[in-house]
C-alpha cells in the first residue's frame, strides 16, 4: 500500500546488500550432525530461518555481517526489543487471520482495527529502540535495518495509517451500552448511570472471602462472536451509529497496511534467535561458545574446548557433566583419523569436527572457547544407515556408492565426516578401501574426519593426525567388579553392608550435610 | 471469620498428608489405642486426633496456644458440646440443596445453589453470633476468646440484614442487567451487573433502559442461541456468582474448621477422662522448661489404656538431652519406657496434657523411630539389610532437632558387628544435632559410647537382690552383663547371674 522511496540499502538481516548465500547442505549431512534438532526450532514459523541453516555462506563478509547481529542479539536489552517487536507481529498476524475468517458485521472491521494497530505498535516501538540501542551501532545489518525504520515511520502515508488507527480505536474502546436479558428477549440501550450491583455484592461478600487474589472476573475474557453477541454488536451499532461508520471507513482504507521489508524481517531474525535460545541452556551451564575466527584461505582449524552440540544439549538436560576437546588441524595436516576403545566418544568428536565447519560457515557461534575455522563451500557425511542393517552385501554397495557420490562433489573446500566406515567388511578390506579413500580426501586437499577402528590409518603421511579416545580407569560410574584376595576381617561383612546402604559415620554426616546445603539453596 | 483455635495463625488442615514415618510411629508406639480413646467410638474424632498426634507441632507458642484452649474446654465442656453441636447441624445444610458438579463452571447455577445456601446459612450464623456473645464470659484463653471476638464483629445485626437483603436481590426477578463493552472482535466484554432505575420504566414498556432501545427476542427453536445467550448471562454474573459461592465455602469451611477444632479438643477430654477413670494422672507439659528432659512419674498411656489400669511410672531427670542410652536386663520395662517418652513427646507437641504428675522438655522436630521387627525376619533381605535399609529411610528424613527413638536396633547381627553400626549410626545423629535415645542389650555399644560421647547419659533396668524386676529404671553407666541371664536362671531355676 505504502509506496515508499526510501533511501537505505536495507534489505535482509541475513545477508548485505543483494548478496545471495552459496550452497545448500544435505538433509543427510544435518541429520548426521545432529543439526536437525536446532533447525527444528525454525522450520514451523520461520521458513526463511530455516534456510538460512542449510546455505552456506559464500564468503567471509557474509559470516561477519551474521557474527555482528549475533553478538548484538547476546546483548539482553537488545533481545527483549526484538522478542516484543515479534510478539507484537504475531499478534497482528493472528488478528489479521480473524479479521479474514470472520463471519459477521463489523466483526472483520474491529479485528483489522485490532491488526494495524498491533502493527504499527511493533513498528514504530522497534524503531525508536533500536535508534536509542547501543548494541545495534557494532552490526552493519541492525544499523541498516534501524535506519531503513526510522526513515519508514518518517512517511506521510505511515504517520496518517498509525493516527487513524489510535483515533479508531479510542472511539470503539470508549464505547458502553447495557444489556438487559429477559427470558429470551434481550434489549440494548445506552448507558444511564444505573447503579454498580457487583461492586456491593462483592463488598458484602468480601470479608467471606477464601481465595487469595483478585476475584474471579469476566472482565478480561474476551470470547469469539456468536450469533447472540452479533446480534448484540448490530444493536450496539445502532446506539452508536456515528463511530461505526468511521470504523468501517478506516476499516476500506488501509486493507493493504504491511511493508514486506518488515515482514521479512520478521521472518529472517528468527534465524538469530533459534541459534542462541539452542545455546542458552549450555551456557547456563557454564559450557564456552565463541565467535569463531573463519577464513575462506587458511584451513588450520584450532578450537578449543569444544564439544558436540546435540550430546551436550542431553547431558545439561539430564544435568550431567559435559567433557569438553580440542581440535586441531595446522600447516599441511587435514585429516583427523579417530580410534581407540568404544564408547569413549569418538563419533562425538567426529559430529564435533563437521558441526564446527557447518555453524561456522553459516555464520554462527560455536561450541568451545576459541575457535579458527575455514570456511569451507559445504560438509559431507558418511554414517551408518540403520535401515539397511539387514543385508550387509547390499549394504556395503550401498555404503561404496554413497562414499563414491561423496567424493565426485568434493572439492578442495570441502568437509568430509566419515564415521565407522566400511565396518561390515573383512579388516583386509576395509584397511585397503579406507587408505584409498584418505588418499583421495589428501589428494583433493579437503579437510576430513576419519572414526575408524584401523589406527595404522592414522600413520599414513604426515597430513593426517591421530587421534584415540580413552577411557578413565578411574572414572566411578565404571563398575569393575572385580574379586580380590584380602586377609579375613569379622566385621567386614556388616560394614560393607553398612556402607552399601550409607550408613558409615562418614557417609551419614555426608548425607544429613548435603540435604541441609540442597535445602538452603532452596531457600 | 477464622476459628483459629488450634493455631493462632492458621487452620488446622486434618486432612495434611502423613509424614512418611507416620506407620512407622503407629506401630512402633502402639498409637492405636491412644486414638481409640480419643475417638470414644466416634470414627470422626478418632481422625482428628491421628491427624493432630502425627502433626506435631514444632512451634512452643502454639503449643500453648493449644493447652490454653484445652483448659479452657475442661472448664466449659457443655458451652463445647453446645458449639460443635450446631456446627455439625451448619453443615448439614448442604445436603437440603439440590448438589450439582457445578461449581466454577456454570456461574448462574452456582449463583442460584450459593443463593440458596446463604439463604439457610445466614438462620445458623446467627445463632452461633447468639452463642458465642453469651459464652463469651466463661471462657479465658485467648484462643477462645479471639473467636468469639471475631464473630461478634463479623456477624453484626446490620451485616446479617444486609446479606440476607442482597441475596434476595440476586434472584434476578426483574431480568439480568449488566453493562457493557467492545472486545476487540465486537464481543461483548466487561460486563458488569446494574441495578436498574425506577424511572426509566415506560407508561406501558416498563423496561428501566434509558430509550431508543433496541430489542430482539431469540427464535423458539434456536439452540445454539439459547446457549449463547446462557453464556452471556453466565459472564453477567461470574464474579458476583464467584464471590456468593467463595461464602458459601467461607461459612461453610468455618463450621467445618469449627468441628474439626473443636471435635480435637472433645477427643484430648475424651482421653483425659479415660486415664483418670483408671487413677492414670495427666498434667500439662512445661513446654521448653529444661534443656535436657525432664519428668515424674511418667508411663505409657497405650499400655494403661490396653491393660486397663495405672501402669508403674518412671522418674526422669536428663541435664543434656542429647542421647539417653537405656540398658539393662530384658522384660525389666526399657520398651515400654521408651514408648512413654516418645508418646510423651508427641502429645506435648500436639498440645494437650502429657500422661504422669510433670513432664518438661524443649520442643523437636519430628519423631522418628527405629524398632527392631520380629515379624521382618523371614524377608527375603537378611534381617540385618532390612533394618539398614530402615534406618538408611530414617537418615534420608531426619532433620538436626529431631527426636529418634532406636528399639534394640541392629540386634540382628553378632555383638560385635552390631556395636559397629549402631556406634557409628548414633555418633552421627548426635554430632548432627539430633537427640537419640537408644535401648540397647549390647554392652559393646553402650560401652563405647559412655567412653566416647562425653554428654550421654544413661539409664539401667536394674533387677531387685532376690532377681525379680521393679520395672523402674534407675540412672547408671551400663553393667558388662545382659541381664537374660537372670532371666535364664529365672525359668532354667540356675544361679548363673550369681555364682
Amino acid at each position: 500500500m505504502l509506496s515508499l522511496d526510501i533511501a537505505t540499502t536495507f534489505r535482509s538481516i541475513l545477508l548485505p546488500g543483494q548478496a545471495r548465500a552459496a550452497r545448500m547442505a544435505e538433509e543427510d549431512a544435518l541429520h548426521d550432525l545432529a543439526l536437525d534438532q536446532v533447525l527444528s526450532r525454525m522450520t514451523e514459523n520461520a521458513p526463511a530461518a530455516a534456510e538460512a541453516f542449510r546455505t552456506l555462506c559464500a564468503d567471509t563478509d557474509q559470516v561477519v555481517y551474521r557474527q555482528e547481529v549475533f553478538r548484538a542479539l547476546e546483548r539482553e536489552d537488545l533481545r527483549g526489543i526484538v522478542d516484543r517487536f515479534l510478539d507484537r507481529m504475531a499478534r497482528a498476524g493472528r488478528y489479521d487471520t480473524a479479521s479474514a475468517t470472520s463471519r459477521y458485521r463489523y466483526e472483520p472491521e474491529l479485528w483489522h482495527l485490532s491488526a494495524v494497530g498491533c502493527y504499527v505498535d511493533a513498528v514504530t516501538t522497534l524503531s525508536g529502540d533500536l535508534v536509542r540501542e547501543d548494541a545495534v551501532r557494532g552490526a552493519e545489518g541492525l544499523r541498516a535495518l534501524s535506519d531503513y525504520l526510522v526513515a519508514f515511520c518518517a512517511t506521510p502515508e505511515f504517520a496518517a495509517l498509525a493516527a487513524e488507527a489510535e483515533a479508531c480505536r479510542k472511539l470503539v474502546d470508549g464505547l458502553r451500552y447495557n444489556i438487559l436479558v429477559r427470558g429470551a428477549r434481550v434489549t440494548v440501550a445506552d448507558v444511564d448511570g444505573e447503579e454498580d450491583l457487583r461492586a456491593e455484592v462483592l463488598a458484602t461478600f468480601a470479608r467471606f472471602r477464601t481465595a487469595d487474589g483478585p476475584p474471579v472476573s469476566a472482565d478480561a475474557y474476551d470470547p469469539g462472536l456468536d450469533h447472540v453477541q452479533a446480534w448484540v454488536l448490530e444493536k450496539v451499532a445502532q446506539v452508536h451509529p456515528a463511530e461505526f461508520a468511521r470504523l468501517v471507513r478506516f476499516a476500506q482504507t488501509s486493507r493493504d497496511y504491511r511493508d514486506p521489508t518488515v515482514d521479512r524481517f520478521a521472518g529472517e531474525v528468527w534465524f538469530y534467535l533459534a541459534v542462541l535460545d539452542h545455546l542458552a541452556p549450555l551456557r547456563r551451564a557454564g559450557l564456552p561458545v565463541c565467535y569463531p575466527v573463519v577464513s575462506a584461505e587458511s584451513k588450520d582449524l584450532d578450537v578449543r574446548d569444544t564439544f558436540d552440540l546435540a550430546l551436550a544439549t542431553r547431558i545439561v538436560a539430564g544435568g550431567g557433566t559435559v567433557v569438553p576437546n580440542d581440535l586441531r588441524l595446522t600447516g599441511g595436516e587435514r585429516i583427523l583419523v579417530v580410534s581407540g576403545p568404544n564408547q569413549g566418544g569418538k563419533s562425538t568428536a567426529a559430529r564435533t569436527f563437521g558441526q564446527l565447519h557447518h555453524l561456522a560457515a553459516i555464520g554462527c557461534p560455536v561450541p568451545g572457547s576459541s575457535a579458527r575455522v575455514f570456511l569451507c563451500d559445504q560438509v559431507l557425511t558418511e554414517f551408518e544407515r540403520e535401515e539397511q542393517l539387514d543385508d550387509l552385501e547390499g549394504r556395503l554397495g550401498a555404503e561404496i556408492v554413497r562414499m563414491h557420490g561423496i567424493l565426485e562433489s568434493a572439492t578442495g573446500r570441502t568437509v568430509l565426516v566419515l564415521n565407522e566406515v566400511f565396518s561390515s567388511t573383512a579388516l583386509q578390506d576395509a584397511r585397503t578401501l579406507t587408505r584409498d579413500v584418505l588418499e583421495r580426501i589428501l589428494a583433493l586437499d579437503a579437510l576430513a574426519v576419519c572414526v575408524t577402528f584401523i589406527d595404522e590409518l592414522s600413520r599414513l603421511d604426515e597430513r593426517t593426525v591421530s587421534m584415540v579416545s580413552a577411557v578413565d580407569p578411574h572414572d566411578p560410574a565404571v563398575r569393575t567388579f572385580r574379586v580380590e584376595r584380602r586377609v579375613a576381617d569379622g566385621r567386614a561383612y556388616a560394614r560393607a553392608l553398612a556402607a552399601v546402604h550409607g550408613l558409615t559415620g562418614e557417609q551419614i554426616a555426608r548425607r544429613l550435610a548435603a540435604r541441609r546445603e540442597g535445602e538452603g539453596d532452596v531457600r | 471469620m477464622r476459628v483459629r483455635l488450634m493455631d493462632p495463625d492458621r487452620d488446622f488442615d486434618v486432612d495434611a498428608v502423613e509424614p512418611g514415618s507416620a506407620d512407622d510411629l503407629r506401630r512402633d508406639l502402639e498409637l492405636d489405642y491412644l486414638w481409640d480413646a480419643m475417638g470414644g467410638g466416634d470414627s470422626f474424632l478418632r481422625t482428628v486426633s491421628r491427624s493432630a498426634i502425627l502433626h506435631s507441632v514444632a512451634d512452643a507458642e502454639v503449643i500453648r496456644h493449644r493447652q490454653a484452649a484445652f483448659t479452657d474446654c475442661v472448664r466449659n465442656p457443655d458451652a463445647v458440646g453446645e458449639l460443635y453441636a450446631l456446627a455439625i447441624e451448619a453443615l448439614s445444610v448442604e445436603r437440603g440443596v439440590l448438589m450439582m458438579p457445578v461449581h466454577g463452571h456454570h456461574p448462574e447455577m452456582s449463583l442460584s445453589r450459593a443463593v440458596r445456601m446463604l439463604t439457610a446459612l445466614a438462620d445458623r450464623l446467627e445463632r452461633l453470633r447468639t452463642l458465642c456473645a453469651q459464652f463469651a464470659p466463661r471462657f479465658a484463653s485467648r484462643a477462645f476468646g479471639d473467636m468469639f471476638a471475631v464473630v461478634a464483629a463479623e456477624l453484626d445485626d446490620d451485616y446479617l440484614r444486609r446479606l440476607r437483603a442482597l441475596v434476595k436481590e440476586l434472584g434476578f426477578v426483574q431480568g439480568l442487567l449488566t453493562s457493557a463493552a467492545l472486545g476487540r472482535g465486537g464481543g461483548v466484554t466487561g460486563q458488569v451487573l446494574r441495578r436498574g432505575k425506577r424511572e426509566n420504566r415506560g407508561l406501558f414498556d416498563r423496561t428501566p433502559l434509558k430509550r431508543p432501545m433496541y430489542s430482539f427476542t431469540i427464535p423458539e427453536r434456536d439452540e445454539s442461541g439459547f446457549t449463547a445467550l446462557g453464556e452471556l448471562r453466565a459472564r453477567g454474573v461470574m464474579d458476583v456468582a464467584d464471590a456468593a459461592s467463595q461464602s458459601v465455602d467461607h461459612v461453610m469451611g468455618f463450621f467445618r474448621t469449627l468441628r474439626v477444632e473443636l471435635g480435637f479438643l472433645i477427643a484430648a477430654r475424651n482421653l483425659q477422662v479415660a486415664l483418670e477413670a483408671m487413677g492414670a494422672p495427666v498434667c500439662l507439659p512445661d513446654v521448653g522448661g529444661v534443656r535436657g528432659c525432664a519428668a515424674r512419674g511418667l508411663y505409657d498411656p497405650c499400655l494403661a489404656l490396653r491393660a486397663g489400669r495405672a501402669p508403674v511410672g518412671n522418674d526422669l531427670d536428663l541435664s543434656d538431652g542429647r542421647l539417653l542410652v537405656i540398658t539393662g536386663a530384658n522384660h525389666g520395662g526399657k520398651s515400654t519406657f521408651l514408648r512413654a517418652l516418645g508418646v510423651a513427646q508427641l502429645m506435648m507437641q500436639a498440645g494437650i496434657f502429657a500422661p504422669g504428675g510433670r513432664f518438661a522438655a524443649p520442643v523437636v522436630g519430628q519423631v522418628l523411630t527405629h524398632w527392631t521387627r520380629e515379624e521382618d525376619a523371614e524377608l527375603r533381605h537378611g534381617k540385618l539389610d532390612e533394618e539398614l535399609s530402615r534406618m538408611s529411610a530414617l537418615i534420608d528424613v531426619v532433620q538436626p532437632g529431631d527426636l529418634v527413638l532406636c528399639n534394640e536396633s541392629f540386634a540382628s547381627t553378632n555383638e560385635a558387628e552390631g556395636s559397629q553400626i549402631a556406634g557409628d549410626v548414633t555418633s552421627a545423629l548426635v554430632r548432627a544435632g539430633v537427640r537419640v535415645r537408644f535401648v540397647t542389650h549390647m554392652y559393646d555399644f553402650a560401652r563405647a559410647i559412655a567412653d566416647g560421647e562425653p554428654g550421654a547419659e544413661f539409664l539401667r533396668a536394674p533387677r531387685d537382690p532376690d532377681g525379680r524386676r521393679s520395672y523402674l529404671l534407675e540412672p547408671g553407666p551400663p553393667l558388662p552383663t545382659s541381664f537374660g541371664v537372670d532371666l535364664y536362671d529365672r525359668v532354667f531355676g540356675t544361679t548363673l547371674a550369681r555364682p
